[in-house]
């Protein structure tokens, strides 16, 4: 199977601090790859530089077999390669429906939006019935799902989701993980971001463990299962 | 009551000129986060460019409108091109776009000076005439201004709130970086928002120009009112820019009529500080609260 995004030897960081020393990691075409590890240890700071916010100093990378490393943030949108940021960013004073038309910004054809709509409208029905609602009166929950969804509207071919349990109550983070599993079996790929592996174990295919900018270590979720104790060490007992 | 109509009438053509210059300065400081202190010269160069063509060629009005216009969204333009697309992202870039704009304003000021001299011009492009409304005398000139003014703000908000270019826009002002995640590219809207702010100056002003003279510091009066103005309504809310353009020219009109017309700016000024006492963030200003 080839790899939809692959990143290899990947340094990048602020100023002249690195803050990932050569990171590479490989999302498989349909794939989940889910990267843990503790606070401060570079987990946004890759999912920025792989959207092109932060240069890359050193590495290679490529998204369906094109070197996407020069990539600007707007091609990379255009490839299908959607960051769903930390804490949502919604567009705080647009409904949820415009925040959700402006994920599908680049496509001008109206048909094709009001399909997409439609399908976001489905996957969370919540949404179709705040829809009129400024977002920053939304719920922690209903904003995730307009964040999920405003990505969804963009025509993702991989969703980088930065941590979409942050603040949430366990049982909506059940709801988000619902609609994520939907997403999965109809073939999305993802490369999702948590401190904590536990809902991740049943979501992803892969898993790594970053600590200190680099992958300590890496193998599918049965793998680590098993191998517990490499978690434990990083992340405290679950 | 004829007392009130006049009040309204010169407070609805002084509003329409501030509103034209201030939703222009508040969309810039919203979408950029940078004060145009070039403001002012925009308009000074929208109304001098309007007033060459006119005595070169002879249009009319309508034409020296579209001419007004098109030069203040090229100035706009270039001035990102030239200058604020360099400075964007650096670190300090508010004080220093501000310095920087100031010294564009000068040079641009000092430009028109050079070529067309200090000596006072009438403008040309105006509608002579007056008729009555009531018993109060209204310059058609006046009439003409009000309509620019409300043709050019509607038109505006139905492109920022209706169309796919403005919610762009309004997202890039909102959170820059989330636009950009959406596929948004920021260096083009920032330079659409230069255009349409220049073109909104230029012709704010033709129209002061058309009430008063040209001068090459004509448009240093109309950018200090534009600024109080934004300050009351909130920095970087273009409707309330709007309507406390509106609200504030009839309070200039009203103390100009009862205390006297140079009772007016002052006036106006102590509004400012008691609004800043005690709404800080503008009347239509939000209070930011950070959520995660």
């Amino acid at each position: 199977m080839s790899a939809l995004l692959s990143c290899d030897g990947l340094v990048s960081g602020y100023l002249n601090r690195p803050v990932l020393h050569g990171v590479s990691l490989t999302v498989a075409h349909k794939g989940v790859l889910a990267l843990i590890g503790p606070n401060g240890h570079g987990k946004t700071t890759l999912l920025r530089t792989l959207s092109g916010f932060l240069r890359m100093r050193e590495g290679q990378m490529s998204f369906d077999g094109q070197d996407a490393g020069g990539w600007s943030v707007h091609e990379r949108v255009r490839a299908g390669m959607i960051h769903v940021p930390q804490g949502d960013q919604l567009f705080a004073e647009m409904t949820v429906e415009e925040n959700l038309l402006m994920g599908s910004y680049l496509c001008t054809d109206r048909v094709e939006v009001a399909r997409r709509l439609d399908d976001v409208f489905a996957l969370f029905p919540k949404l179709k019935e705040r829809r009129d609602q400024v977002a920053s009166s939304l719920s922690g929950g209903e904003r995730r799902m307009v964040g999920i969804g405003r990505g969804l509207m963009a025509d993702a071919r991989l969703l980088m989701l930065d941590e979409p349990s942050l603040g949430l109550a366990p049982l909506v983070i059940e709801q988000i993980y619902a609609a994520l599993g939907e997403l999965r079996s109809r073939g999305m790929a993802f490369l999702v971001i948590e401190e904590n592996p536990s809902r991740l174990l049943d979501f992803a295919d892969g898993l790594c463990l970053m600590d200190a900018g680099h992958i300590v270590w890496s193998g599918n979720t049965d793998e680590a299962k098993t191998s517990g104790d490499i978690l434990k060490t990083y992340l405290g007992g679950h | 009551m004829d007392v009130l109509s006049q009040i309204l009438i010169t407070g609805l053509t002084l509003g329409s000129m501030y509103a034209l210059a201030s939703v222009g300065l508040s969309l810039i400081y919203g979408t950029l986060g940078m004060f145009n202190m070039a403001h002012g010269l925009f308009m000074t160069i929208g109304a001098y460019a309007s007033y060459s063509v006119a005595m070169a060629f002879g249009i009319p009005l309508i034409v020296g409108i579209l001419v007004a216009m098109a030069t203040g969204a090229l100035i706009g333009m270039l001035t990102h091109l030239l200058m604020v697309r360099f400075m964007l992202g650096t670190a300090d870039f508010g004080t220093n776009i501000l310095v920087a704009t100031a010294g564009l304003g000068i040079l641009l000021e000092d430009l028109v000076l050079k070529v067309y001299g200090g000596y006072p011009y009438p403008q040309p492009l105006k509608v002579e005439g007056v008729t009555r409304i009531g018993n109060v005398t209204v310059t058609y000139q006046a009439l003409v201004v009000l309509a620019v003014a409300l043709v050019l703000i509607l038109g505006v908000a139905f492109l920022l709130l209706r169309t796919r270019f403005g919610r762009a826009i309004r997202a890039t002002a909102m959170n820059r970086e989330s636009a950009m995640l959406m596929g948004v590219k920021a260096d083009t809207v920032f330079l659409q928002v230069m255009a349409l702010a220049g073109m909104l100056a230029g012709v704010a002003g033709l129209m002061i120009s058309t009430q008063a003279t040209l001068s090459p510091q004509m448009g240093g009066d109309p950018l200090l009112k534009a600024f109080v103005i934004c300050v009351v309504a909130g920095l970087g809310n273009v409707w309330g820019a709007g309507l406390c353009a509106f609200g504030l020219a009839l309070i200039e009109a009203a103390i100009g009529y009862y205390f006297g017309v140079r009772f007016g700016f002052p006036a106006m000024l102590m509004l400012v500080i008691l609004v800043l006492v005690w709404r800080p963030q503008g009347l239509f200003g939000r209070e930011t609260v950070v959520r995660l």
